[in-house]
């Protein structure tokens, strides 16, 4: 009976970790995006900043 | 009369079920006005692909019309990039460029695409499946599409009706999870507008240009999904080409909506949209919304923990792609907690930046996936 128990409950953890292997890359990859894409933009922020410095906005230009 | 009853002989009990799909989706756009430019479409184009031996989808082997404009259009990515164009040529990304720090909140809150993309995975679906199914949460359309016609082709369907049935419901499905995340008080945080500052036409033209440039060089991936949406706005902003920018916005955007919606019922046939994984799909494809509300939100709330000036946090909301949808449902929300507080400058700036932030997530995704 025990023995029987083990076998399902083996079966099931190694059924599980096969079927979940997409979730630990998944994990890694969403993980690095996050910070990617506020890294990306915060880029875009940055150079917002700069181009309004540059070319700031004069009475013609304003909009 | 056996080949004019072939049809009728011929019809399976999934074929039915997908005629009333069809009919629903239908229901949506006429009745609810959801979405309608492309339920409609989609939802008629579901029914002629479910017709027994129909020839919109192929007969002896030609394709029809529904599988050659699938092929030509979404198979290519033509489609959803020309949508981009489109987009781009209709946003004003002024309010943005007035106040870059709302770019933000277009990062925080595609926080529902990788915690989607994370759940897709536990509930085994494949890695390039989860992505595609996460990607939902980016509330837009186009960048949905390209993902899932790169990596899950097979789940596009679905993908498809999902992402824009959810973009039609963010007035339904956002409010509920602000007020769930925030006191009443923070709801009436007002903002000041002595933020936004002036800025010139010249970096209004030399922003697209600037970000096609980057976010290309960066994330070689995303080049045409940013590059089409900024070569749109280049058009509004250069002032020179009015009658190009007003075609892109009108003529152009009519007729792919047009073509992108009937052509994605070629992939809704019934032995491939009938599955356990739609019902999946479909339920995934709300839970992308919700995360991404509160991602937003919550990263409103963290950065009033240092701020002198607070932030409403129902701004963070708005950096959900779905524009101007989400636009308007803080700015309404706003007026319905203080009529005094006109939050649309800054709830239409943060919701630009979510359009932005929904196609560089894309365009990480199909970096890092593949």
């Amino acid at each position: 009976m025990h023995e029987n128990l083990l076998t399902i409950a083996q079966q099931t953890v190694a059924a599980g970790s096969n079927a979940d292997s997409a979730l630990p890359e998944a994990l890694r990859i969403s993980g690095v995006a996050l910070v990617a894409i506020f890294i990306v933009m915060g880029l875009f922020g940055a150079m917002i900043a700069l181009l309004s410095h540059v070319f700031p906005e004069t009475v013609d230009e304003s909009v | 009369m056996d080949q004019l009853l072939q049809g009728i002989l011929s019809l399976t009990p999934g074929q039915g079920i997908m005629f009333a799909i069809g009919g629903l989706l239908i229901w949506l756009a006429i009745s609810k006005e959801y979405e309608p430019t492309l339920l409609l479409p989609i939802g008629l184009s579901a029914i002629l692909a479910n017709i027994p031996h129909s020839a919109a989808i192929g007969v002896d082997g030609e394709p029809g019309i529904l599988t050659t404009l699938f092929d030509a259009g979404i198979r290519t990515e033509v489609f959803p990039l020309l949508i981009f164009v489109a987009i781009g040529a209709m946003i004003d990304f002024g309010p943005l460029l007035q106040n870059p720090k709302m770019l933000l909140f277009g990062a925080a809150a595609q926080f529902g695409i990788f915690f989607t993309m994370c759940l897709a995975a536990a509930l085994h679906f494949t890695l390039k499946e989860a992505a595609s199914i996460g990607i939902i949460g980016a509330a837009d359309g186009p960048t949905s599409i390209v993902v899932a016609n790169r990596f899950a082709p097979h789940l596009l369907g679905p993908i498809t009706v999902a992402a824009y049935s959810y973009m039609s419901l963010v007035p339904i499905i956002q409010p509920p999870v602000i007020r769930l995340l925030t006191t009443k008080a923070e709801r009436r945080i007002r903002m000041d507008s002595s933020q936004f500052r002036p800025v010139s036409q010249r970096t209004k033209i030399i922003f697209p240009i600037a970000v096609s440039l980057v976010a290309g060089l960066l994330v070689p991936s995303a080049a045409a999904l940013i590059g089409m949406l900024m070569f749109g706005n280049l058009l509004r902003e250069s002032g020179v080409v009015d009658r190009l920018s007003i075609g892109a916005q009108n003529e152009l955007a009519n007729i792919v909506t047009l073509l992108l919606g009937i052509s994605i019922g070629a992939v809704m046939t019934a032995d491939e949209f009938l599955d356990r994984r739609t019902l999946l799909i479909l339920g995934m494809g709300i839970i992308a919304f919700v995360f991404d509300t509160a991602g937003g939100v919550l990263f409103a709330k963290f950065l009033n923990l240092f701020l002198k000036h607070k932030i409403n946090p129902m701004i963070g909301a708005c950096g959900i792609s779905a524009f101007p949808m989400s636009g308007r449902v803080i700015y309404k929300m706003g007026l319905a907690e203080d009529p005094q507080n006109h939050l649309l400058m800054q709830a239409i700036s943060c919701n630009v930046g979510g359009q932005l932030g929904s196609v560089v997530a894309g365009g990480l995704i199909l970096a890092l996936v593949s």
